[in-house]
């Protein structure tokens, strides 16, 4: 019979000490966006809520997140599927390429970004910067590019795990062409992999400041920062908020995909 | 006629060659099987014909068209693989109508064929299970349905048994037999297991190094093999040293003792290797054969319907095969006995 060893009184220290750790910080924030001299009040969150730019830069960022997860699906799911089917030794190569987002600065990409778009013009001649649409788009490429190694990561895990190349070849012999093989064996078969970095995705987007706010677009961390430094409540209480919808979005995510992940994690 | 042709075909990856001068002609609606070691190339042959890889030279011919240059989707045929690949997120049935959607074939042939298909393979009840809700058989079975279920040229089965346990092993195969004998489907199987091939084959080509070794029905295989690679690859086979006495008689000599040959053996003097089945030596029964050499009982293994027993000459071994009987007699460790067998059962390679 196997016998289970109990935790020692070591092991529920450490986990009382990592709790209270990540813990501790969010319970002062709410302590604090909810307490006054005047005691409890919710005015903190009332105010926010009720501020229209409030929804008009949550509005912005979870639209700009639900982009960017397609774009970054449509891209790595097809350039990760080809390496490993057609050249597997490229896969060093795109695994360094996966580790640049993370090495340079948010600041300097911008930077790069705008200098390298500045002469881009659209087809109505305005310069690709001088434009909302075209700042839009860059902001969009900018996510894609800092979301990238998560997106790249959990795709390709959930490749090794599928044995894409016998799936692959299966639909060939059955007479599919790529893009049903594409859309209708490999896509489906990854949704847990994409909803994974579908999910590191949207927290990313949700909390970017630095391209956001050099590209002065009007997202939703810009807001938060802008509101500290005038209402130091509202800020906080905006915090709070923002952990709640983005935890909120995520488990739609995943419920959203959750049936078709069950029998596609098999 | 001959369906499938396979003429002169040679594949390169890099400075290796996997398959050279390769050449088959298969009837329509034969059976045949590529037998081999790993890494002989059979699976390279198989792949080229459903279409995975490019040939470096050479051509295949499906029902007179050359189709060395189509792409696999094209090519209709159908393939069972290995490691099963049904796709996950999508049910039995709607695996074994992939291939139909993709034709474009209407809804109510896409039912029938369903329902075809799993009558087949057994299994009406399983429709609407997920791959992950099957066991192995079922999944293989499933597979194999999914294949014919766009009615291909060709069937092509790489190694479609070997991740199954025995006793699956063995009910699939002749269930994979009957399928293909009841739809008469031109069907290349690929294995490394000699009995597979040995039972279901209309004909075995037997590689070794990316070339034929030999070519043939199981009997002809088995009983007389062209090579001592094919010798020792199928079946368990004696091979022993002799030293040839008199050409002209057949006569050789192994360890020290006389015993005549059916087959032509070179001259006098010349050291020949003689290849002699188990099965086809008797102990302790002459039996009117001219071959009786005697020999030290050296162990006995017991294998369930077999009971092999080893016997040393002087320096060399020689295994003698017997069916297990209840009644039957087994001589003791260090017994001297007498191995007797037909001069056409000493094969000289």
């Amino acid at each position: 019979m196997v016998t289970q060893k109990r935790p020692s009184w070591l092991a529920w220290f450490w986990l009382l000490v990592a709790f209270l750790y990540l813990f501790l910080p969010l319970v002062a924030m709410v302590w604090s966006a909810v307490t006054s001299p005047r005691g409890f009040y919710l005015d903190a969150f009332t105010d926010v809520i009720a501020a229209p730019k409030f929804a008009e830069t949550f509005l912005f960022s979870l639209r700009s997140a639900v982009f960017t997860i397609l774009i970054s699906a449509l891209l790595v799911v097809p350039t990760t599927y080809w390496v490993q089917l057609r050249m597997p030794r490229m896969r060093p190569v795109i695994e360094f390429l996966t580790v640049v987002p993370l090495v340079i600065p948010a600041l300097l990409m911008t930077f790069g970004l705008i200098r390298f778009f500045n002469s881009v013009r659209l087809p109505n001649d305005i310069l690709l910067t001088n434009s909302n649409e075209g700042l839009y788009v860059m902001l969009l490429g900018a996510y894609v590019i800092i979301s990238f190694p998560f997106m790249y990561r959990a795709v390709d895990a959930g490749m090794q795990a599928v044995n894409i190349r016998a799936l692959t070849e299966a639909a060939q012999s059955l007479g599919a062409g790529w893009f049903t093989i594409l859309f209708r064996v490999i896509f489906p078969n990854l949704l847990v992999a994409v909803l994974n970095g579908a999910f590191i995705t949207f927290a990313i987007v949700l909390g970017e400041f630095t391209v956001s706010s050099l590209l002065n677009q009007p997202a939703f961390s810009p807001y938060m920062l802008d509101l500290s430094s005038r209402q130091g409540d509202q800020a906080t209480a905006l915090g709070i908020i923002s952990f709640v919808l983005t935890w909120a979005c995520i488990a739609a995510i995943q419920r959203l995909g959750r049936g078709r992940a069950r029998v596609a994690a098999v | 006629m001959t369906f499938l042709e396979l003429s002169s075909l040679r594949k390169e990856f890099g400075a290796a060659v996997a398959v050279q001068d390769f050449n088959l002609q298969v009837e329509k609606g034969e059976f045949v099987s590529f037998l081999g070691p790993s890494g002989c190339g059979k699976t390279t042959v198989l792949r080229m014909i459903a279409g995975f890889e490019k040939p470096t030279r050479g051509r295949i011919i499906i029902d007179g068209k050359d189709v060395t240059a189509l792409n696999a989707n094209k090519r209709n045929i159908g393939m069972v693989f290995q490691q099963y690949a049904l796709f996950p997120n999508m049910t039995v049935a709607d695996n074994i109508q992939f291939g139909l959607k993709v034709a474009g074939a209407d809804g109510g042939l896409r039912q029938k064929r369903i329902k075809d298909m799993l009558g087949i393979i057994h299994m009406e009840q399983f429709a609407n299970r997920y791959p992950h809700q099957l066991s192995g058989g079922q999944q293989q079975r499933v597979a194999l349905a999914r294949a014919l279920a766009i009615q291909p040229q060709v069937l092509l089965l790489d190694e479609p048994l070997s991740a199954l346990d025995a006793k699956i092993r063995v009910n699939l195969r002749q269930e994979i037999r009957s399928i293909q004998r009841q739809l008469g489907i031109t069907t290349i199987f690929v294995t490394h297991d000699q009995e597979e091939a040995l039972s279901i084959s209309d004909r075995i080509v037997v590689m070794n190094q990316g070339v034929i070794d030999q070519l043939g029905t199981p009997l002809d295989i088995y009983n007389r093999p062209q090579t001592s690679f094919v010798a020792s690859f199928i079946g368990s086979l004696n091979v022993l040293q002799a030293q040839v006495v008199d050409r002209s008689a057949g006569r050789i000599r192994i360890d020290g003792q006389e015993l005549t040959t059916g087959e032509r053996i070179g001259s006098e003097a010349d050291t020949v290797t003689v290849a002699i089945r188990p099965e086809a030596v008797s102990l302790n029964h002459a039996n009117g054969h001219p071959n009786s050499i005697s020999a030290a009982v050296d162990d006995i293994y017991f294998l369930g319907s077999v009971v092999r027993v080893r016997t040393k000459l002087k320096d060399q071994f020689l295994n003698v095969d017997m069916f297990n009987n209840p009644s039957m007699a087994l001589p003791a460790r260090g017994e001297q006995v007498l191995l007797s067998f037909a001069a056409s059962a000493a094969k000289v390679l």
